[in-house]
């Protein structure tokens, strides 16, 4: 199983889902901005390190910490 | 009537309030600017209305600060209207919230702001409207007429009901948990809190006394943003362009520039406050005060009192050379700040806390302490106040703490004033290492702090990235007039008193005679005896030069105006020259000591505004304990910089770095040894140094 923090840059993959493991209040954040189930989701470029990913979805830009990315669960 | 205003974070809640209140509210292009609800009433045609300001938020529960503020507000108070505001441009993810104000059953009018004159696609509010059952209403949140029709339509709408179709509800598991909703939960929001304990919202099963896990979560906003995309499906284009994308991220946001961009961007920003346009307004405003104001009336107070009577010299000193002095910093600060919105606005700053999420992160803070950080070089005070929208309690404290080691714009003139009378035109290298060390003394801080008290939680760091925007002239002029006005009040009040006091304690004796005229020993020059040699290992033991560091407790401006004013002299060139006689009561012996004096300044002590600020957002032990710590910090530093400067003053620059580089290489390869014996110690899997010990192997 891929997630969004492992997974190739620009190019789309569909969201299977969020992972239980994933803490309550930033699994329900993520559900909030749109991660759900079925969603196109584009890895767009990472941070020197690699500590934060730029994602898109639904048509807008987020930043997002790559230790919760690899809680975002993606198919090819 | 009342009328709450409600969006997702930086939509333009505070700009739309502004313009329905007429308010002058703090905006910006930013994640959560707005931390608390604000409240105006306004009457429109005959109507009283109350509208409150609250935090941007995704959801109505309670997953983070802003949330808690806006969620409660909107549970626990009676709202005749409720604006829901979305910004055009993203809006599929903006009616997310929309529909759970509409869950709720509240009175909701959709106001699609339309700052941005760009669309990225068209869409069919007058049907989306009607698909939705609540009216939708496109508004320019900045245009008075735009916004005087929002109010015409919130009238007409109060006391009317929409029709609300949530057809998505019947794909959920509603029936299983209508039962477990208390009885005293009115009919209308019945159906939210079922929704809600379908999310497993940790808050309202607390609130019911609940504890299983109906885990529905995924289902529930699956159901909305479905229900959203068939919506859009029939009202709107589809979208070929991403919102917040830009062709300037190439740049800002590569790998290898955005570091020397964001540090060029810095460096113009100071070099034009400072030097090129800030100094030139400012000389010109000396000019202006001394010749238009304190010129004509210090001769006609000579004429009619003379030179020697306390009143002359209570003008002289306290008003027109302290003062004076201060004001003639007005446009840099105002400059500053200026630029600072313009950072702002523009919407680099999500930008800036992309690129140093990797560092922060290290030394335990989160990308979104850039902004709190950044603002310092404004104001402390402000700035501390915005940390408050941080997930974690630690990483709160922690950056709140941090602040005041920002060089704030009360902290420059200093600078200025000091480092130019000693170190001419290479002063601007004076100044950006005292910016660049306040910076590295923060971040040390912080690591220090995670290392020890403050261990910060992991952070969910999920930041917006809105699109770039360009500056507003009518922004432009209203920040430099807020800021100017800020400032000749601030000057008006605070500092005037200040002087006054500092003047008195100055120049009358304990035994009130005043000391100009029969010479004796000023109250001030006492105290400051007292307290002068505990600084004289950092080479500015001078009763006067103490006294002004104690007199800069209230606010850091006055250091400056109460050198000033034991010199007796006024503008900064006068400062500058009288520092250099050995006669004037506050002289420095050496170039030395000005730096240690400098970095003294920077770091000793939050002015007592942002200390009442600290207690009041991390508590009185906390502030205390963060207040103590820079003392030691500043102390320490500056005596460090005397000495080192006194060194290279001796025996020149090489020898100095060499030998320091030395010692460093001594002190590297020590830590290295500890630390190889260390992982000895720790890793018995196998006998080479090992690099997956973090993971447990």
């Amino acid at each position: 199983m891929q997630n969004l923090s492992s997974c190739e840059f620009n190019k789309y993959f569909v969201i299977s889902s969020v992972s239980k493991a994933c803490p309550h209040a930033v699994r329900r954040r993520f559900f909030d901005l749109g991660f759900t189930y079925g969603q196109k989701v584009k890895k767009v470029r990472s941070s020197l390190l690699g500590k934060v990913i730029l994602v898109e979805i639904r048509g807008y830009l987020l930043s997002v910490r790559s230790s919760l990315a690899k809680f975002l669960e993606v198919e090819g | 009537m009342r009328v709450s205003l409600i969006g997702n974070p930086n939509t333009g809640k505070t700009t739309l309030f502004n313009s329905l209140t007429l308010s002058n509210e703090h905006v910006g292009n930013w994640h959560g600017v707005t931390v608390e609800e604000k409240a105006k009433k306004i009457v429109w045609k005959g109507q009283e209305i109350e509208v409150v300001d609250l935090p941007g938020i995704y959801s109505i529960s309670r997953l983070s600060f802003e949330e808690k503020v806006a969620t409660d507000y909107l549970l626990s108070h009676q709202n005749d209207v409720v604006v829901n505001i979305c910004d055009y441009n993203n809006l599929e993810r903006n009616l997310y919230l929309t529909l759970g104000l509409m869950e709720l059953n509240l009175n909701v009018i959709v106001v699609v702001n339309q700052i941005e004159k760009k669309k990225l696609r068209k869409i069919n509010l007058q049907k989306l409207s009607e698909r939705l059952g609540v009216p939708v209403v496109a508004v320019d949140a900045s245009n008075r007429e735009s916004v005087k029709k929002l109010k015409d339509e919130i009238l007409a709408f109060k006391g009317k009901t929409s029709k609300v179709a949530l057809p998505y509800l019947k794909n959920l598991k509603l029936e299983k948990v209508f039962a477990l909703v208390p009885k005293h939960i009115a009919k209308g929001a019945r159906v939210f809190y079922a929704i809600k304990l379908l999310e497993d919202d940790e808050d309202i099963k607390q609130q019911f006394g609940l504890t299983q896990d109906f885990e529905q979560a995924e289902e529930v906003a699956k159901c909305r943003y479905d229900y959203i995309d068939r919506l859009f499906l029939e009202c709107a284009e589809k979208s070929l362009k991403i919102y917040g994308e830009s062709k300037l991220d190439k740049i800002l946001l590569n790998k290898f520039l955005a570091f020397p961009v964001f540090l060029l961007i810095l460096a113009l920003v100071f070099y034009l406050t400072f030097f090129s346009v800030g100094k030139f307004f400012s000389d010109l405003l000396a000019m202006a005060l001394d010749r238009l104001v304190s010129t004509p009336i210090l001769a006609w107070l000579e004429g009619v009192a003379g030179s020697s009577s306390w009143v002359y010299s209570l003008f002289e000193n306290a008003i027109f050379g302290g003062v004076g002095t201060v004001l003639t910093f007005l446009p840099q600060v105002a400059l500053l700040f200026l630029f600072l919105s313009i950072l702002e606005d523009s919407g680099y700053l999500s930008r800036v806390a992309f690129v140093f999420e990797d560092i922060l992160s290290k030394v335990g803070l989160s990308g979104k302490s850039v902004y709190t950080l950044l603002m310092g070089f404004g104001c402390s005070t402000s700035a501390i106040m915005t940390a408050r929208n941080m997930e974690d309690q630690n990483a709160k404290i922690k950056t709140a703490l941090l602040t005041p080691y920002m060089s704030c714009s009360a902290k420059f003139p200093i600078y200025v004033c000091l480092g130019g009378a000693f170190f001419g035109a290479s002063n601007i290298f004076v100044i950006m290492g005292l910016y660049l060390l306040g910076v590295v003394v923060a971040v040390s801080m912080s690591l220090i702090y995670e290392k020890t008290i403050l261990k910060s939680k992991e952070q969910s760091f999920i930041l917006e990235f809105p699109p770039y925007r360009m500056v507003r002239v009518k922004q432009v002029f209203k920040v430099l007039f807020d800021n100017t006005k800020e400032f000749l009040v601030r000057v008006g009040t605070l500092i005037i008193a200040m002087n006054v006091i500092v003047w008195l304690l100055s120049s009358f004796s304990f035994t009130f005679e005043f000391v100009q005229a029969s010479g004796g020993e000023s109250m001030l020059e006492g105290l400051g005896k007292i307290f002068s040699p505990i600084f004289a290992p950092l080479g500015f033991g001078s009763w006067g030069l103490v006294s002004a560091l104690i007199a800069g407790l209230i606010a850091k401006e006055v250091i400056l105006s109460s050198i000033a004013l034991f010199n007796g002299v006024d503008g900064q060139s006068e400062i500058g020259s009288s520092l250099h006689n050995p006669n004037s009561a506050v002289y420095f012996a050496s170039s030395a000591s000005v730096l240690s004096y400098l970095v003294f300044c920077l770091l000793y002590f939050p002015c007592l505004a942002s200390v009442g600020v600290l207690s009041k957002e991390i508590g009185k032990k906390w502030t205390f304990i963060g207040v103590v710590i820079e003392l030691l910090v500043a102390y320490f530093l500056a005596m460090m910089v005397y000495n080192l400067s006194l060194l290279i003053e001796i025996f020149g620059w090489w020898k100095v770095a060499i030998s320091a580089l030395g010692l460093l290489v001594i002190l590297l390869s020590i830590c290295f040894v500890i630390r190889s014996v260390k992982r000895k110690k720790k890793c018995n899997g196998c006998q080479k140094p090992c690099t997956k010990r973090k993971k447990g192997e």
